[in-house]
């Protein structure tokens, strides 16, 4: 009998098509945000409009920097910036700390009054300020005027400090949210210590717990300062017509201008600027960050905070956050919610009330025009957050699970679009659509507006992915990948249930912004690619104010129990798929 | 032999004038068989014009009666005459098809679309038999859809009787100015002045242009008339078709009040055309020609209190007849506006706008 030794075949090599899918997948986004931050740039560099023959040189730059109009809209931007951040961080502070470090009763509810703002719009609000605070029209400023004799208005929403309130009280929610992250993970024990020393309750406050969480309080200021220098929404609403403008507006008004054709270039380096600015004050936002974790203390041993007590001062925090609740929410839905039905913007008296209908209610209901945009709205809240949710899984998953050499910069540029301001994107993407329009005719579609939102909000998106896949252990996709499975399935099948909660948060919150935009729509909205934001923007910007109440109302009543029970639901969702 | 001669010469008139309603009718039926294959056309223009989704209605029905088919007509909420007259150039430059199928504007973004070659060239009055040479304010591209006299507006609530401005330089007036410092708008273009330019001459305007800034505290667009009725703004110093909103706004029962700036009056033409690159260039075509029809001026007066003077029995006609009011001819405007001096241009944007 003959010994036969069988050699095994040296296994041949397959070609791993669902990491190759993945790769090109996170590539080609990346190689996005890269193409639209250098457009940017290049815009900077050229003259005329895109298509136009144009020579490279700095003059965009000369102009703007010898032009005395550039540092007043500089100053107007700070100034803003800073009252957004004066009013959104302590208010801010203010309901974390009732939350999550009192025994203010019914959190809960408290806490769903202080997100459900969240849900709607910045510019409806904006909206709602003009018609309660303007000095001539503001229907607090006529009672005050008239309960005191005075003959002036005591308020004034027209002015830096008046915009800047209103762009604070609509962050105030994100403050809440970024804070009281960093309440919940402080270290109990310092408190403990200093109640026994019979610390009163106030020094412990600004001895203990400021100091302790002063790294997440300066990252939200960093982090207030950028979203008010892109902001749109307030400083269009109510600056624009007021003579006040900030980066955001110039750059509107360089690209539709009133004389003459649009100032591409110069708007390219207004942005490479902001840009800069940017990216520089990143720089202090991760140090803080970086900092932030020599405070934390959640470990395995008794980790709980004894809450303070209210005692007799629980109706105060109860008032602040109603009152906060009144001042975002209510009043101007109410402000708008009057104009609406009146023929011609009028404060509330007899002879207005005499003249109310609901005529423009029954008009817009038949509009085709608000239709399409409500139909667009929709497509971009489905397609904007699936898309993102498959892209920043694919990136993830990369950065976080893969030994790519280039992992990364890829996560560095999957990040860039969270400091860049939004509306840049947005001037970009305009610029590059019409520019390729002769080869691929997406100009003025629905598809760039979704192309930005994507791009944009990838940042955010990577960064929940991020941190919910680096807590799967690897064991289960070694087990998986020794079993024979494709990374697309241990992708699918694995990773993903087990990340569920962040896929859906992710979704969620994705969506619900795609709903809210108006930044970045009013730079590339056309007349087929319309979304409800523009369109009441239109009006409004048209001088249809009452008419663009009565939309900005029935958008609300249309979408609110829409959105709220969605949002109600994914919560549940997220809480059964975190238990499980 | 000359009776002869004269009768022939009366019949081939005769048979050239046929061929050509024939030929002209032939025209017309063709555009009406390719608007019918478009179906649609698109204005982007501020969301009150011809009286808002109200007046686009009825529009509707007057085109399906007109041209026998029923055409849909949207009206999109956008930016002003001048922000939209430089994306149709852009968008041409870049060789991509307007966002906006027809073009309205006033005599001083006529000439900047003119000068860019930015509209399709159309012989309205051979194709139109209601439109009139006249009419054409740029010789085959634009059509006159309403004139308007340029003027003041306030609110009677919020300006007292003996401090009212009967013209533009009681805007300035120190005795009367308190009044409005720092409430009052502004266009948010500078083609108004310009307009006065050839009567009052470079230097004072420039001077009026300094004393008014520091008085100014917003700018509006043609078409914000409420903010004005409001109160938010107590006055605008001018507006295209200041005499038609006050008709407008009086009839809602709104305080507002509005007279013509200064004497001579200076008047703005509001023209429609088809740019180049329009996606429905037939259905845009009997979109601009049946805003010249009787009908359709109806619905405008109805709506918005503006017409055509060069439209038989439209409210302006009535007027322009009945107080012999000289209208600045369009044709000499657009001169003013195509010799436009770009250093008073520059210097006025940079005193009011900047």
């Amino acid at each position: 009998m003959s010994l036969q030794i069988v050699i095994p075949a040296r296994p041949r090599r397959r070609f791993n098509w669902s990491q190759l899918s993945l790769v090109s997948l996170a590539g080609l986004s990346a190689l996005a945000i890269l193409i639209l931050l250098g457009m940017i740039v290049w815009m900077s560099l050229r003259s005329g409009v895109p298509g136009q023959a144009s020579d490279y040189s700095l003059k965009n730059y000369s102009t703007i920097l010898t032009d005395p109009y550039t540092y007043r809209v500089m100053w107007t931007t700070l100034l803003f910036s800073a009252v957004t951040i004066v009013v959104a961080v302590p208010l801010g502070f203010i309901f974390a700390w009732l939350v999550e470090r009192t025994d203010l009763r019914y959190k809960t509810l408290a806490m769903s009054l202080l997100s459900i703002g969240i849900l709607f719009p910045t510019f409806l609000k904006a909206m709602g300020w003009v018609f309660l605070l303007h000095p001539r029209i503001g229907v607090i400023n006529i009672l005050l005027m008239q309960l005191f004799g005075l003959s002036q208005a005591p308020l004034n929403i027209a002015t830096v400090a008046g915009i800047g309130f209103v762009q604070g009280l609509t962050l105030a929610p994100l403050a809440y949210v970024m804070i009281s992250a960093a309440l919940r993970s402080m270290n109990p024990a310092l408190v403990e210590a200093a109640s026994v020393h019979g610390v009163s309750q106030w020094r412990t406050l600004v001895r203990i717990e400021l100091p302790l969480i002063w790294p997440a309080l300066f990252s939200a200021v960093i982090w207030m300062f950028t979203v008010a220098i892109a902001a749109f929404d307030v400083p269009g609403v109510i600056g624009m017509a007021n003579n006040i403008f900030t980066f955001s507006t110039a750059i509107y008004f360089m690209i539709n201008p009133n004389e003459g054709l649009p100032r591409y270039g110069l708007s390219g380096a207004y942005g490479t600027i902001m840009v800069g600015v940017s990216l520089v004050l990143m720089i202090p936002y991760f140090i803080a960050l970086k900092q932030s974790h020599k405070y934390q203390i959640i470990s395995g041993k008794a980790y709980q905070s004894r809450p303070v007590e209210l005692g007799r001062w629980w109706p105060l925090g109860w008032g602040l956050v109603g009152g906060y609740f009144l001042l975002a929410f209510i009043l101007p839905l109410l402000a708008i919610f009057w104009v609406s039905l009146l023929p011609y913007v009028q404060v509330p008296s007899w002879h207005a009330l005499s003249v109310i209908s609901f005529e423009r209610y029954s008009s817009a209901a038949f509009d085709g025009g608000l239709l399409q945009a409500a139909g667009n709205t929709v497509l971009l809240m489905v397609m904007v957050p699936t898309i993102i949710v498959v892209i920043c899984a694919a990136i993830s998953w990369i950065v976080t699970r893969s030994r790519l050499r280039w992992r990364v910069a890829l996560d560095a540029i999957a990040f860039l679009p969270h400091p860049v301001p939004n509306l840049l994107f947005a001037l970009a993407i305009a610029y590059l659509a019409l520019l390729i329009s002769n080869v691929i005719p997406v100009y003025g579609t629905i598809y760039v507006l979704m192309a930005v939102y994507v791009v944009c909000w990838i940042s955010f998106g990577t960064r929940v992915l991020n941190n919910s896949m680096i807590q799967v252990h690897r064991e289960l996709e070694e087990a998986a990948q020794v079993g024979g499975a494709s990374t697309f399935r241990i992708l699918t099948r694995i990773i993903a249930p087990l990340i569920k909660p962040s896929l859906i948060y992710t979704w969620i919150w994705t969506s619900l912004s795609a709903y809210r935009e108006l930044t970045m729509a009013v730079f590339l909205a056309s007349p087929k690619s319309q979304v409800l934001s523009t369109y009441i923007w239109g009006q409004w910007h048209g001088g249809g104010l009452g008419d663009a109440a009565a939309i900005a109302i029935m958008m609300i009543a249309v979408m609110s129990p829409l959105v709220t029970s969605f949002w109600v639901y994914a919560r549940k969702q997220q809480q059964v798929a975190s238990s499980t | 032999m000359i009776r002869r001669l004269a009768k022939w010469v009366l019949v081939m008139q005769a048979l050239a004038l046929i061929c050509c309603q024939v030929g002209s009718a032939q025209k017309l039926e063709q555009v009406i068989a390719d608007a019918k294959k478009e179906g649609e056309v698109t204005l982007v223009a501020s969301a009150s014009t011809f009286g808002g989704k109200k007046g686009f209605t009825e529009l509707e029905n007057i085109f399906a009666k007109r041209y026998g088919f029923k055409g849909k007509l949207n009206l999109a909420g956008g930016p002003s005459f001048p922000q939209v007259a430089a994306r149709i150039i852009t968008e041409q430059k870049a060789g991509t098809k307007s966002s906006t199928d027809l073009y309205l504007g006033s005599d001083g973004t006529y000439v900047t679309m003119n000068q860019e070659k930015a509209l399709e060239r159309v012989n309205w009055s051979g194709i139109f038999p209601w439109v009139t040479k006249e009419m054409e304010i740029f010789p085959q591209e634009s059509v006159l859809v309403y004139a308007s006299f340029h003027g003041i507006i306030y609110n009677s609530n919020s300006i007292a009787k003996n401090k009212t401005p009967k013209s533009y330089e009681d805007l300035i007036d120190p005795a009367l100015s308190p009044t409005w410092a720092g409430k009052m708008a502004i266009p948010a273009y500078i083609h108004w002045l310009i307009r006065v330019s050839p009567i009052w001459g470079k230097e004072k305007v420039l001077s009026y242009a300094r004393k008014l800034a520091p008085l100014v505290g917003g700018r509006l667009r043609q078409g914000e008339e409420e903010r004005i009725v409001s109160g938010e703004f107590p006055i605008m110093a001018s507006t295209g078709g200041a005499l038609e909103a006050m008709w407008k706004w009086q009839a809602k029962g709104a305080p507002l009040v509005g007279l013509p700036g200064s004497n001579p009056a200076t008047n703005s033409y509001y023209q429609l055309s088809v740019p180049k690159n329009s996606v429905h260039p037939n259905m845009a075509k009997l979109f601009v020609a049946l805003m010249a029809t009787r009908d359709a001026q109806a619905v405008l007066e109805k709506q918005d209190y503006r017409s055509s003077y060069l439209v038989e029995g439209t409210l302006m006609a009535n007027y322009v007849k009945a107080n012999k009011v000289k209208m600045q001819d369009p044709r000499e405007l657009n001169e003013v506006f195509q010799k436009e001096d770009t250093t008073l241009e520059g210097e006025l944007t940079k005193i009011l706008l900047k």
